[in-house]
């Protein structure tokens, strides 16, 4: 990846805006595309740090199911979702929690120095991560097929139990 | 120095880190538990670009499939969390998620449950008469 700056400063700038954006669209619409925008973005971002693969699946799962389920609630709501303005001192303490967490963050990832020696190639084909999702890492990704029948059936569960609260 | 400071790997991680700070600032700031929930993604997404960029650095594919792992974890938290913030807006008609619900339950705008029924007739259509009522 280190042939390919230009592209990494514009498409990690892209994503920086847009996701800059959606943080202070007011209008949920508007923060469900900026998302849509931020989300094509960063999975160009992988294309260009070699990782085909998760690029595509960041398109097809988090464009093309995510970012699109956000959409389909956002346009279900009554009167859009609108939400009250925020108050300054509520954007204050915002600032302040960011802060809180990112001064540490930054100083751990300033003092980072990276690999000791660089690897020459760094093998990402799909042939390689399927190696590993089926390899070494076999018992998280068989937990994710739980996972995901967890989310179904709570989602169901609570759609359910609200309705009813509804109903009575 | 420039080039030390411009080279890939400082671009990845000053964006995940950007990333990371926008989703926690999103997170505090906004009232609407959709917008929270989006700002969940913007740090899921700043993990992920960690992840890809720790894989190059040890040379093999493990952050690449780490990250595929968080993509469905991150499907899962959308699905749960937006079932929640829809049997939110059952209960409660403004978006806001400081404000306690409304104790006796008063009829919202004629506007609002003429959109609740039709929404709820079409994902229930078996029971359009119960939701009306």
């Amino acid at each position: 990846m280190n042939d390919r700056l230009v592209p990494l400063l514009i498409t990690c700038g892209v994503a920086l805006l847009s996701g800059a954006g959606m943080v202070m669209a007011r209008r949920l619409v508007r923060c469900a595309c900026l998302l849509l925008v931020h989300s094509l973005a960063i999975a160009a971002t992988y294309w260009c740090m070699t990782a085909e693969f998760l690029a595509m699946a960041q398109v097809v799962v988090y464009t093309g199911a995510i970012v699109v389920l956000f959409l389909f609630v956002v346009l279900l709501l009554p009167e859009g979702g609108s939400e009250p303005r925020t108050s300054t001192g509520r954007t204050l303490l915002a600032l302040a929690g960011t802060a809180a967490v990112l001064l540490p963050l930054g100083a751990i990832v300033a003092s980072t120095s990276g690999p000791a020696q660089a690897p020459a190639t760094t093998d990402t084909s799909v042939a390689a991560v399927a190696r590993t999702l089926f390899g070494p890492q076999l018992v998280p990704f068989e937990l994710t097929a739980l996972l995901l029948l967890i989310a179904i059936i709570g989602a169901v569960t609570l759609w359910r139990r609200s309705g009813a609260e509804v109903r009575r | 120095m420039i080039a030390v400071a411009m080279s890939p790997t400082a671009v990845v991680l000053v964006t995940a880190v950007s990333l990371f700070g926008l989703g926690i600032a999103g997170l505090l700031s906004r009232r609407s538990p959709i917008a929270m929930l989006m700002s969940v993604e913007l740090m899921l997404n700043a993990g992920n670009l960690l992840f890809v960029l720790g894989g190059h650095w040890h040379g093999n594919a493990g952050g690449i499939a780490a990250a595929t792992l968080v993509l469905v974890l991150g499907a899962a938290e959308a699905v749960v969390g937006l079932a929640l913030a829809l049997a939110l807006f059952r209960t409660r008609p403004t978006a806001d998620v400081d404000t306690p619900p409304p104790t006796p339950a008063p009829a919202p705008a004629e506007p609002t449950s003429e959109v609740r029924a039709a929404v709820s007739a079409a994902v229930l259509p078996d029971r359009p008469a119960e939701v009306n009522a």
